[in-house]
């Protein structure tokens, strides 16, 4: 497991599922993109320094015609509520030699502000046009 | 699992309080504003058949509905790991408690359109958003739901868990204040 400290300036990419079948628009992010799975610590982000955007998106499992979203560490760290109350948010390196790259979003754990940062990271995650 | 254990114990709080809420419920449900009303359109029989989720009578407001259906068809078709992260395929008894609630929801006056789509715990959320302002209602269970509202504008945010047989005036008074921006 490596443990690297992630800079602020350091882009990061979120992998989307198409929603095709479901959405209109298709390409809508959606919170739900960010919210936590049962016993997950952190949302799955790709470091950009590490991996290229063509990639992530063709990693084992990746669905066909999934699109990237793209911040950087330090907006996420500084992400606030609606009432500007900052999330305390913050993104770690859980890369292993199978998965380089990967790091986590930490901090929606706690159920008072699961929703409110998964709000905030789908206002900040901007599409990438690969 | 928190979502799970706060519908059990309101299960059965609600199963000891039942004859008391019974007494003092001046809410109109969905069956009497039926039978008030006459004649309505298809969505609203099989809200009647299957939903006590009480609103406030208004006119019928359902055009967009039928694509609502889809959608959630289209949901219920997923498979497991739909969204390339090891999420679940929906859960079927959360698709009945969504299918029922924008049922319900679509009954009420002023309500447009929400966008629909799984989450990664097997549920579905509805969502309306205009400009700053947003509301988002996540199924968590058959008969029990949580909301988030958010205004940037305000700097007001609230978040909030309804559960069926519930009036749903809070959730229709956020849904309106989006539209309303």
């Amino acid at each position: 497991m490596c443990e690297q400290s992630i800079l602020d300036d350091e882009p990061l990419f979120r992998r989307i599922p198409p929603g095709t079948r479901w959405f209109a628009p298709p390409d809508r992010i959606t919170s739900s993109n960010f919210r936590l799975r049962g016993t997950e610590e952190g949302i799955s982000v790709y470091r950009a320094l590490v991996v290229s955007a063509e990639d992530v998106l063709g990693k084992a499992g990746a669905i066909p015609g999934s699109f990237l979203t793209a911040a950087t560490a330090g907006a996420i760290r500084q992400l606030t509520d609606a009432t500007g109350e900052l999330l305390r948010l913050d993104v770690v390196a859980v890369a292993d030699e199978n998965d380089p790259g990967h790091a986590e979003i930490r901090g929606l754990a706690l159920r008072e502000r699961s929703k409110a940062a998964a709000d905030a990271l789908k206002t900040l995650f901007e599409r990438v046009t690969v | 699992m928190i979502h799970q254990e706060m519908v059990h114990e309101r299960a059965a709080v609600r199963r000891q309080s039942e004859p008391l809420f019974a007494s003092l419920s001046d809410q109109l449900t969905i069956s009497s504003q039926f039978i008030e009303r006459g004649a309505q359109p298809e969505c609203r029989a099989e809200c009647v058949a299957t939903v006590d989720w009480p609103v406030s009578v208004g006119e019928a407001q359902c055009d967009w509905l039928p694509f609502v259906h889809m959608q959630l068809r289209a949901i219920e078709s997923l498979p497991d790991g739909w969204d390339s992260y090891g999420a679940p395929r929906p859960n079927a008894s959360f698709l009945n408690g969504a299918r029922n609630l924008i049922d319900c929801l679509s009954q009420a006056p002023g309500v447009p359109k929400p966008y629909v789509n799984p989450t990664r715990n097997g549920g579905v959320q509805f969502e309306w958003e205009a400009g700053e302002r947003y509301f988002e209602l996540e199924v968590v269970a058959e008969g029990a739901a949580t909301y988030y509202w958010r205004d940037h504008s305000k700097a007001d945010q609230k978040e909030g868990m309804v559960f069926e047989g519930d009036a749903l005036d809070t959730v229709l008074d956020y849904v309106r204040r989006v539209g309303a921006s």
